[in-house]
């Protein structure tokens, strides 16, 4: 499924990141790859972008962008 | 000279560091040929000259943003004796991702594991010995807020660039799987057997040609193509079996090795406790980013630190004006006695408002940098742009540039300067180009005058509707350019991070602020004074001091009938006021007094009394006193915001003698037009060239070019908004 199908709270595994061009080689740089635990902190109020926790980092990506994102394995945090 | 070099992830502490080792001999200036901010220090230290430079802030090495080439470039080409990477201590997991990048550089290294404080108090343990032998580097606790580790650091530096003089590679194998690992030596082998590879080598280390090549890193390869390298078929051919292998592209595998490698150091030296470096940050977050309360709070943030800002800095500005041109005036005034008429019209009315007109910004420049870096360095300000990116991007620019426009609406100078905080050029440049229509409060006094003279009871409504205005022309100029090649981000998506709340130490805060102040103080007293200057002797000359006749009324006179079309050019004197007006806004209301004929009650200069110089010194320093306690109560003053966005009342406007109102409502007296022409005169007052500081502002951050730009843009707006203004005004009249 896709990263923008979590729901605030939850955590999931990355399964891999889609064609994002430049984006993906930042968000390499920024911790996150496949493997990884990513977890939606919350939307911003406008509800866009939203707010993940990764590695142990709060980043702000748009909702177009997480799009490309694979993930599996969801788990209910709170 | 030993060069130490800083790199590190952005909000890692660098500067922070730096201050603590160099103390305050740190300077602010800009790359060259970029706008990023670079910031060195030099001091001697045992009999040797130490140079300490801090590279941007960066996340990774590739050839993408200007930061990282900064980066990359510095340490490739400038030969630092030593790299000092500051890392996060508490967040280890992801910044050591930069240190193997750093290292497949291959230049001496050394590490400062940061924010040691935080790290014991969220009881982290790490084996430094351990850790140190699997990174292959020293590394040294530290804590720039606590003063620990900084004096070790230094010496630990001074002795790795010691040990590796003339040592250009220190070993690094980046531990990689087996089939990567194949393909490398491959590539490895064939460089060492190339020729044209040996100038290469000279250069860069073995690890960093093979895994660039690899990576078919454009930048790299782009430097390649200078030695005469170019397409090599083998390594296409690893390229394509790798990430035949993988499934993923080139970069990706290593960046996944990289990180892989962090884990295993990690696993075996490092012990994390349950609590989280995040729960008080997360908590703060639940009110600061909260859906409903979030927007709110910010607005009514950035309102408080726009009054604090503008009424803390007011009564310290007012007291500087009266500094200069009361008691340095008043003495200069003194001294010029006697020499000829134009060399003290020079020295008073040029020279000194001139460096007057200069220094009184300074206040308002301290209080804006000083409140500014508070919400850096707390880690709020990446909070905006996550808050108001949405309604940003509308105008092709992310939430960031929203801080800029908020400011401008105090003065457009730091509004030009907070585009720092936008990392992307492009962006900066079209946030530059509409910050100047947010209403600044220079503007005030102008609309004020001209709102008496013909709107009476409306001037409120008046005055709201041009703010209104100059916000729709920034969004219009947005949604026009936010296409254009020149501003246009390359689609470059937001990723922001959020980084944990710190409180900021006010020795870091007040530095900031003073450095980035001095700066601006040093521009000003060049570039604007010198421009000041010429206002002043178009003014004066060439009938030494007949306002009336000098080049400015001349110029007015001529450029009237250009300006016909925005229905205030019928009279020379509104059209020539506007030539001041870009020197300061305020200015307007002081030259309509000078050129209107207005029937005053002379005689002032005669009731004055006669005062010392102690006299004089002593009631400076009394009202110094009663200025810094209004700041105070300016800065502890919410209530006083709002202000910042009514008419200005009747009592400022008297001061100028309500004389002025009368010359002005004159102007276009029994014109059944006349209130239409004042209304698109004000509208081109709101709209054109803020002032020369602006524009200097522009020409330190963008060049020269843009601003050349800028100036045609915000000449050719205001004509065309003025003229639609009145010709369709005409229509209803």
């Amino acid at each position: 499924m896709k990263l923008t199908e979590l729901n605030r709270g939850e955590k999931a595994v990355i399964v891999k990141i889609g064609k994002l061009g430049e984006l993906k080689k930042r968000l390499t740089d920024m911790g996150i790859t496949s493997g990884e635990v990513i977890k939606l902190e919350r939307d911003a109020p406008l509800g866009d972008p939203q707010q993940f926790l990764i590695k142990g980092t709060g980043i702000a990506i748009r909702k177009e962008d997480a799009n490309h994102i694979e993930i599996k394995d969801v788990v209910e945090t709170k | 000279m030993i060069k130490i070099a800083f790199a590190g992830n952005p909000n890692v502490g660098k500067s922070a560091l730096i201050n603590e080792i160099a103390g305050s001999s740190l300077k602010v200036g800009n790359w060259p040929g970029v706008t990023v901010e670079k910031k060195e220090a030099q001091f001697e230290h045992k009999g040797q000259t130490i140079k300490l430079v801090d590279l941007p802030g960066v996340y990774s090495l590739s050839p993408y943003t200007l930061e990282e080439k900064i980066t990359r470039d510095y340490i490739i080409n400038e030969n630092p004796d030593v790299v000092i990477n500051v890392v996060d201590s508490t967040n280890l997991d992801r910044n050591l991702y930069l240190t193997m990048l750093l290292k497949e550089l291959g230049k001496p290294m050394l590490m400062a594991l940061n924010f040691v404080d935080e790290f014991e108090k969220l009881n982290y343990k790490l084996e430094l010995k351990h850790f140190e032998e699997h990174m292959g580097m020293q590394a040294v606790p530290t804590s720039a807020l606590k003063n620990r580790g900084i004096k070790e650091l230094l010496e630990k530096a001074l002795l790795v660039a010691e040990e590796h003089k003339g040592q250009v590679h220190s070993k690094y194998e980046l531990r990689v799987d087996k089939f990567l690992e194949s393909e490398m030596k491959k590539v490895k082998e064939f460089i060492k057997n190339s020729d044209e590879f040996i100038p290469v080598m000279k250069k860069y280390s073995m690890d960093f040609i093979t895994i660039k090549l690899l990576e078919a890193d454009k930048h790299f390869l782009g430097k390649l193509k200078g030695y005469g390298i170019n397409k090599i078929d083998l390594v296409e051919e690893s390229i394509a079996r790798i990430e035949d292998k993988f499934d993923e592209d080139v970069e990706t595998v290593f960046a996944e090795s990289r990180y892989g490698a962090v884990k295993g150091i990690l696993l075996h030296t490092l012990k994390t406790s349950m609590k989280s470096r995040l729960d008080f940050t997360d908590k703060v977050d639940k009110i600061l980013l909260n859906r409903v309360l979030g927007l709110p709070i910010f607005l009514i943030l950035i309102a408080g630190l726009m009054g604090t800002v503008f009424n803390g800095a007011a009564p310290l500005q007012d007291w500087l004006d009266g500094f200069i041109n009361g008691f340095i005036g008043k003495y200069a005034g003194i001294l010029v006695e006697g020499t000829p008429d134009w060399l003290s019209s020079f020295v008073l009315d040029g020279l000194i408002a001139g460096v007057g007109g200069v220094l009184v910004f300074v206040p308002l420049m301290l209080f804006l940098y000083f409140f500014l870096a508070i919400l850096e360095e707390s880690g709020y300000m990446s909070r905006v742009a996550f808050l108001m990116d949405k309604v940003m991007r509308t105008m092709g620019l992310n939430g960031k540039a929203f801080v800029p426009m908020v400011l401008g609406f105090g003065c457009t100078v730091p509004a030009i300067y907070a585009t720092r905080t936008l990392e992307d050029e492009k962006s900066r440049r079209l946030t530059a180009l509409m910050a100047p229509f947010m209403s600044c409060g220079a503007r005030l006094p102008v609309y004020g005058l001209f709102t008496a003279a013909f709107f009476g009871k409306s001037a409120g409504m008046i005055v709201m509707s041009l703010y209104f205005l100059g916000i729709f022309v920034a969004m219009l100029v947005g949604l026009t350019f936010r296409k254009h090649e020149y501003f246009k981000t390359d689609d470059r998506a937001l990723l922001i991070e959020l980084p944990p709340y710190r409180i900021p130490s006010i020795k870091m805060i007040t530095r900031s602020a003073f450095t980035r102040t001095g700066s601006y103080l040093k521009k000003a007293t060049t570039v604007i004074m010198g421009v000041l200057i010429i206002l002043w002797a178009l003014t004066y000359f060439p009938n030494h001091g007949d306002t009336e006749n000098s080049y400015m009324a001349k110029f007015g006179k001529a450029v009237a009938p250009i300006m016909k079309p925005t229905g205030f050019g019928d009279r020379w004197e509104a059209v020539a006021a506007v030539v001041p007006s870009i020197a300061a806004k305020e200015v307007v209301v002081g030259f309509m007094a000078q050129v209107l004929p207005l029937k005053e009650e002379g005689g002032q200069d005669e009731n004055e009394e006669v005062t010392t110089v102690g006299e004089d010194l002593t009631e400076q320093v009394r009202s110094l006193g009663v200025a810094l306690k209004d700041s105070f109560l300016g800065i502890i003053d919410v209530s006083a915001i709002a202000g910042l966005f009514e008419a200005p009342d009747a009592d400022a406007i008297e001061e100028q003698g309500t004389g002025v109102v009368q010359a002005v409502s004159n102007l276009w007296a029994g014109d059944k037009e006349g209130p239409l022409k004042a209304y698109s005169f004000m509208v081109f007052i709101l709209l054109v060239v803020p002032c020369v500081v602006t524009l200097a502002a522009i020409k330190q951050e963008f060049g020269h070019k843009f601003m050349w730009f800028v100036t045609g843009f915000l000449v050719l707006v205001p004509y065309v908004v003025s003229t639609l203004i009145y010709q369709i005004g005409r229509l209803f009249i």
